[in-house]
């Protein structure tokens, strides 16, 4: 009988990593985590701005200005992508 | 006794109010107090500083005040997760601690950072090998926990600001921080 195992895939940078003394190994990818940091500004936002009655909107409304910001981040980048490209 | 008024016309003719009745002690104790001025809510702000959301909490907005403590609490967090507590500098990037330093924790990090480069520093040239405690934050890493933890103590100045001028959650009962009146009561 087979002896029952587990292997849980890390990247080798991370097994090393020891959390809030050392920094995360983040070579790539690191774009991805504007993602996170808009929507918590949407979420502090919405939750200061909406009255008591609507509190419970919270959700839709701060998705709904996270991906407003993103959406407009991501016009702007490639706006600035093609203005640089023609000129 | 022969001097008091005994009809409405004596009243009036004596200078007393014809509709009012005869002023009481009892009907002076049960007068409302009238607030002083707008509320500020120094203690809240000062509890919202100390913990994000906690003034909200204070105030008897506990849903506001624990979104607050979980976003903010986690944008700080993810900061140091992503670039340890070498982001957080007041010696070497005081700009940056001014917007970090709205999260009043990130004052114990930057002291607890302080000791562990101090104690680096004090054993480097005597030991061969020294291992550091720590790794300082260089490039992406840093920018990034940098921004969340200053975007963190941005977003908690909004709220403590927020706290400062919201009134408790119900007017009625009494607000131990308001601080402009007496009995706490706003209205």
């Amino acid at each position: 009988m087979t002896p029952w195992t587990t292997t849980v895939w890390m990247p080798a940078p991370m097994l090393a990593w020891r959390p809030f003394l050392e920094p995360l190994p983040i070579d790539s990818g690191w774009l991805w985590l504007s993602v996170p940091l808009v929507l918590g500004v949407a979420v502090v936002y919405k939750t200061i701005k909406l009255p008591q009655a609507n509190l419970r909107e919270l959700p839709q409304e701060s998705l709904k200005l996270a991906a407003q910001v993103l959406l407009f981040m991501a016009f702007a980048a490639l706006l600035l992508t093609t203005l640089t490209w023609l000129f | 006794m022969s001097n008091a008024p005994a009809t409405i016309s004596d009243n009036v003719a004596s200078g007393a109010s014809a509709t009012a009745p005869p002023h009481t002690p009892q009907k002076a104790s049960r007068r409302r107090r009238e607030p002083r001025g707008p509320g500020v809510n120094l203690a809240a702000a000062v509890l919202g500083w100390a913990l994000p959301g906690l003034g909200h909490i204070a105030l008897g907005h506990t849903t506001r005040g624990l979104v607050l403590a979980v976003t903010i609490g986690s944008i700080w967090l993810g900061g140091l997760l992503i670039g340890g507590v070498s982001v957080i500098d007041r010696r070497d990037h005081p700009a940056w601690f001014i917007g970090q330093m709205m999260v009043a924790p990130s004052w114990v990090v930057d002291r607890y950072h302080d000791r562990l480069r101090q104690a680096w520093n004090q054993r480097v040239g005597t030991e061969p090998r020294v291992d550091r405690g720590y790794i300082p934050a260089h490039g992406k890493p840093e920018e990034l926990g940098t921004l969340y933890t200053a975007l963190a103590g941005l977003l908690n100045l909004l709220a403590i600001i927020d706290v400062l001028y919201r009134k408790p959650a119900r007017s009625d009962e009494v607000n131990v921080f308001a601080g402009d009146d007496e009995t706490g009561v706003v209205a």
